[in-house]
């Protein structure tokens, strides 16, 4: 009993000793016989564990030094990363995998040898022809590493030297929502942890003061396919893993801010008190939910502080906006999120999330993607040139591209100024920068009809196997045990891409 | 066929040897429950189970003998074993006949008898265990005797004479190949006890071929998918981790698969990875390697941000958030000094740290990243960075170094790239271009 007389909140509180009185002599009894368990346990297990799994420990050392004990699995290259996620599918034949012979091939039908019986969407499988389309936009290459880049990414243009092109992603998935499920949680179906979910909780954070994993949703963009907040959830792993949405406007996180009249003071004090109710509950019931819930509430109230400081752009110089473009100007843009995902990785944040919606050119795709590109091809050109001269793409890697890419042949009708294009699953372009791969690099091609990939293929369990092996991990064995299943990221699959480290 | 029918056959010896090991015991068990317990009506049990005892026995003689026939088992170890038990067979063939006619014997000739046979089945037993488990793997964790090092290799005095080969690898090969493959049990006529037998292959020829990689079976046979027929270490057994094939790849490769590879020719995360499992004599003071997670958190409160980079060399990542105490940052570095051959990258940006503390940081020799950028610091500070060997990422954004402190950069031949945003360095000046022709990339802002 001595253990419950000893906590002075409970002597001085009435709301607290009468919820100890309810405590009865059964419950008691469960209650020390576990703890004195896991107590034994946890010294078996050895130190560094205590400190990942005891909730009681104060937050400091919680989170210090490492996330789960144990991890990294061997040396990491990158610290933080910035997923520039481009909603909708983004035409790789319009952007960055160049296919010449289409000139020629230009309204010709998709060969059935190609095509290979592949299952089309519901959209196009009816169509009575499929015409190759070549791109109405002309490539160029550029820098050293002599890159085609269409006409479409001028800026992007200028900083191929410092991108690794993966031109072979394959995914399994053809439709928008179950794609990007697959590229965020390395599974089709909702329900499982986000990779930045993952990368939180193996890891932990580096800064106390703001979430690790932060998403920023673009306002400027065409909203035609739907986000959702899973999309960045923590499936089963605990809550305060979960990405925490920056929007625009006055309140970037809901809900952060104090209601009127009611000052920080006493929101402190609520919180103190609220924690206290919430670590009775705790060593009653042990459910580590209750220990996530006073994590979230201890953060959040740091947030206060720390976001409006992060968020606040005042102190951008003029310099800054004329490089990441106008739009910067204007808080929820891409451009805008773009900059503030530098100013969030300057402070260590571990896992930026960017989306950008509507690359989805069922029709009208050359004034669509026209439209795409400009609202984000200079912020992103904008955002590694400024992470270079800043030193941070030394240990920050960055990762551009969609959930699938474009069919060659075109969606409707081709007519001599547009076209459409569908879902396709078979091949696409992504490009990855910065700390651990290759600059300047390509990796994979596709034939010449850019249907199907002829050389190393890589899939999405593949590419988020890299991922966390550049922070170090070990994919197989970054697991959680959940309804009776260690499930990872990669799920049974996924291999390192050697081929783009450095 | 025939041959692969009597390997088929053969595989049930291990199996098979169980049953006369138990037989044998229990007639023991029965004939002394006989004599001390006073039941002489169970003598009949002893007879009966001596007789199963002897002909099971010889079943797993023969069953052995066709095992044998299939190769890998070659050496004295194995004759001692097959010896041993057709020994076995004929003493508890004696040791029935002796019980069932004890009355025309002597008792004293029986016990005699059974005492000899439970000897011969427990030299064929221990033997028989040799040949599958290996010589040692009775005594290797017996409280007597000298234990044998698991993994780690000769004793060496310092990190500079460790070879790839012996004092990295061999350990490898010995912890998980050499069960096999080892002088008296050599699998697939292979025996990578040393170099020399090595080298001189197994029956699909040499396991590797100097400076290919690709095209030496060693390499080929540990890096199939797991579930390949061919997948080496057979079956159930540990599988070589990343590292360890690393290193392997490595050796044949870049070290030319000479036995006298230096470890310090290899990639530095190699070294890194091979360090702390050499056996270096007085070595664990030298070593960075235990993690004083204690220590870590006394830092954190300080204000540092310390995270594990590596739980293999005890490698650190340090931050000391810009946001600390400005002015305070001189003081807490001298809390680095007792971790200092630990800090691998370390960031000091924005804390208004001076010339003078650059002192403290050129002690931290394992230094790979240093972020010192936004700070006063001028080139007179730069220059105590020489020292570091090791260092390859330099920001010096936002600092007053000037074109001068170039010159002493250039010494530190391990750095390969160095940030000068904003500051008053020309990017056009003959010393940044020195730098960039020594592979130096010098990133300016813009």
């Amino acid at each position: 009993m001595s253990h419950h007389h000893d906590a002075p909140l409970r002597s001085s509180n009435r709301d607290l000793q009468e919820i100890e009185k309810n405590m009865d002599r059964r419950r008691f009894l469960t209650k020390t016989s576990l703890g004195l368990g896991s107590l034994a346990l946890g010294s078996l297990m050895g130190m560094e564990k205590i400190f990942a799994e005891n909730p009681h420990t104060p937050p400091l050392l919680s989170e210090s030094p490492s996330g789960l004990a144990g991890l990294p699995h061997f040396m990491p290259k990158a610290k933080r990363v910035i997923y520039l996620f481009q909603s909708g599918g983004p035409s790789q034949l319009e952007l960055y995998d160049y296919k010449p012979k289409l000139i020629d091939l230009h309204g010709q039908e998709l060969p059935d040898s190609v095509r290979d019986g592949q299952r089309l969407t519901g959209m196009s499988a009816d169509q009575s022809s499929f015409p190759m389309t070549a791109s109405a936009f002309k490539f160029s290459q550029y820098g050293q590493s002599r890159a085609w880049v269409s006409e479409l990414m001028p800026h992007t243009a200028e900083i191929v030297d410092e991108l690794c092109f993966i031109k072979s992603m394959q995914t399994g998935q053809i439709n928008h929502d179950p794609a990007i499920t697959f590229f965020q949680t390395g599974h089709q179906l909702p329900g499982r942890p986000s990779i930045g979910a993952w990368l939180s909780y193996g890891l932990g954070s580096d800064n106390q003061n703001l979430p690790s994993f932060i998403v920023l949703v673009s306002k400027n963009a065409v909203q035609d396919q739907p986000l959702y907040a899973r999309l960045w959830g923590n499936g089963f792993l605990p809550s305060q893993y979960q990405g925490i949405q920056f929007r625009s406007g006055q309140d970037p996180v809901l809900y952060l801010g104090n209601p009127e009249n009611y000052d920080g003071k006493d929101r402190r004090e609520m919180l103190d008190y609220l924690k206290s109710l919430n670590e009775v509950q705790l060593d009653t019931y042990g459910d580590p939910e209750i220990s996530a819930r006073i994590a979230q509430y201890e953060m959040a109230f740091r947030m206060q502080t720390s976001v409006p400081e992060i968020t606040d752009m005042s102190k951008e110089p003029d310099s800054v906006y004329e490089m990441y473009g106008e739009d910067s100007r204007d808080p929820g843009t891409y451009a805008a999120n773009c900059l503030l995902a530098r100013k969030l990785i300057e402070k260590d944040v571990k896992f930026v999330q960017l989306y950008h919606q509507g690359w989805d050119q069922h029709g009208n795709l050359p004034g669509g993607i026209k439209n795409q590109c400009q609202k984000t091809d200079r912020a992103t050109a904008a955002l590694i040139k400024d992470l270079k001269q800043r030193g941070l793409l030394e240990d920050t890697l960055v990762v551009w591209g969609g959930e699938f890419g474009r069919t060659v042949y075109s969606q409707g009708t081709l007519s001599p100024d547009n076209y459409g294009r569908d879902h396709h699953p078979r091949c696409f372009t992504k490009w990855m920068c910065g700390a651990g791969v290759k600059p300047g690099f390509t990796y994979g091609e596709t034939d010449d009809f850019g249907y199907n990939v002829v050389k190393d293929p890589v899939q999405v369990h593949d590419l988020q196997a890299t991922i966390l092996h550049l922070f170090g991990i070990d994919h197989e064995k970054l697991t959680y045990k959940h309804q009776g299943r260690r499930f990872r990221l990669t799920d049974v699959e996924g291999h390192v891409v050697k081929g783009i480290l450095t | 066929m025939v041959q692969d029918l009597i390997t088929f056959i053969g595989r049930f010896h291990p199996l098979w040897v169980h049953l006369p090991i138990g037989f044998l015991i229990i007639a023991v068990f029965f004939k002394a429950y006989v004599v001390l317990g006073k039941k002489p009506a169970m003598q009949e049990a002893v007879n009966f189970s001596l007789l199963l005892g002897t002909i099971s026995a010889l079943v797993a003689a023969v069953l052995g003998f066709m095992l044998s026939q299939s190769g890998g088992y070659d050496g004295d170890l194995l004759d001692i074993h097959l010896v041993a038990g057709w020994t076995t067979v004929i003493i508890s063939a004696i040791a029935w006949w002796v019980n069932k006619n004890e009355l025309r014997f002597s008792k004293k000739l029986n016990y005699t008898v059974l005492g000899f046979m439970i000897l011969a089945l427990s030299v064929t037993g221990h033997f028989g265990g040799s040949l599958t488990h290996g010589e040692d793997y009775l005594t290797a964790f017996a409280p007597f005797g000298e234990k044998l090092e698991e993994t780690k290799g000769r004793v060496l005095a310092k990190v500079e004479d460790a070879e790839v080969f012996t004092d990295v690898i061999q350990p490898i090969l010995r912890s998980k190949c050499q069960s096999c493959h080892r002088s008296g049990k050599s699998k697939g006529e292979l025996n990578l006890a040393s170099y020399e037998t090595m080298l001189q292959g197994g029956e699909n020829g040499p396991v590797f071929i100097a400076a290919d990689a690709e095209k030496s079976e060693l390499i080929r046979r540990v890096t199939l998918p797991s579930d390949h027929d061919d997948f080496m270490p057979a079956e159930g057994k540990k599988p070589l981790t990343e590292e360890e094939i690393q290193v392997l790849i490595w050796w044949i490769t870049k070290g030319k698969a000479d036995p006298k590879a230096s470890l310090m020719d290899a990639d530095e995360e190699i070294i890194a990875w091979a360090k702390p499992r050499l056996n270096i004599l007085g070595g664990e003071k030298m070593m960075a390697v235990s993690i004083d997670t204690a220590y870590l958190i006394t830092l954190e409160k300080m204000g540092f941000r310390v995270r594990v980079l590596s739980h293999e060399s005890g490698a650190l990542d340090v931050v000391l958030p810009s946001d600390a105490e400005k002015g305070q940052a001189s003081e807490l570095l001298k809390a680095l000094l007792p971790i200092k051959d630990q800090i691998y990258w370390l960031s000091l940006a924005g804390t208004g740290i001076q010339d003078s503390d650059l002192n403290q940081v050129a002690q931290l020799s394992n230094l790979h990243r240093l972020r010192i950028e936004n700070n006063p610091i001028s080139d007179s500070g730069i220059s105590a960075l020489t020292g570091l060997s090791k260092l390859e990422s330099l920001n010096l954004n936002g600092t007053k170094v000037s074109e001068l402190g170039l010159e002493t950069l250039s010494e530190i031949h391990s750095l390969k790239s160095l940030y000068l945003w904003n500051t008053a360095i020309d990017p056009q000046h003959v010393k940044v271009e020195k730098l960039s022709a020594a592979g130096v990339k010098v990133v300016f802002g813009g």
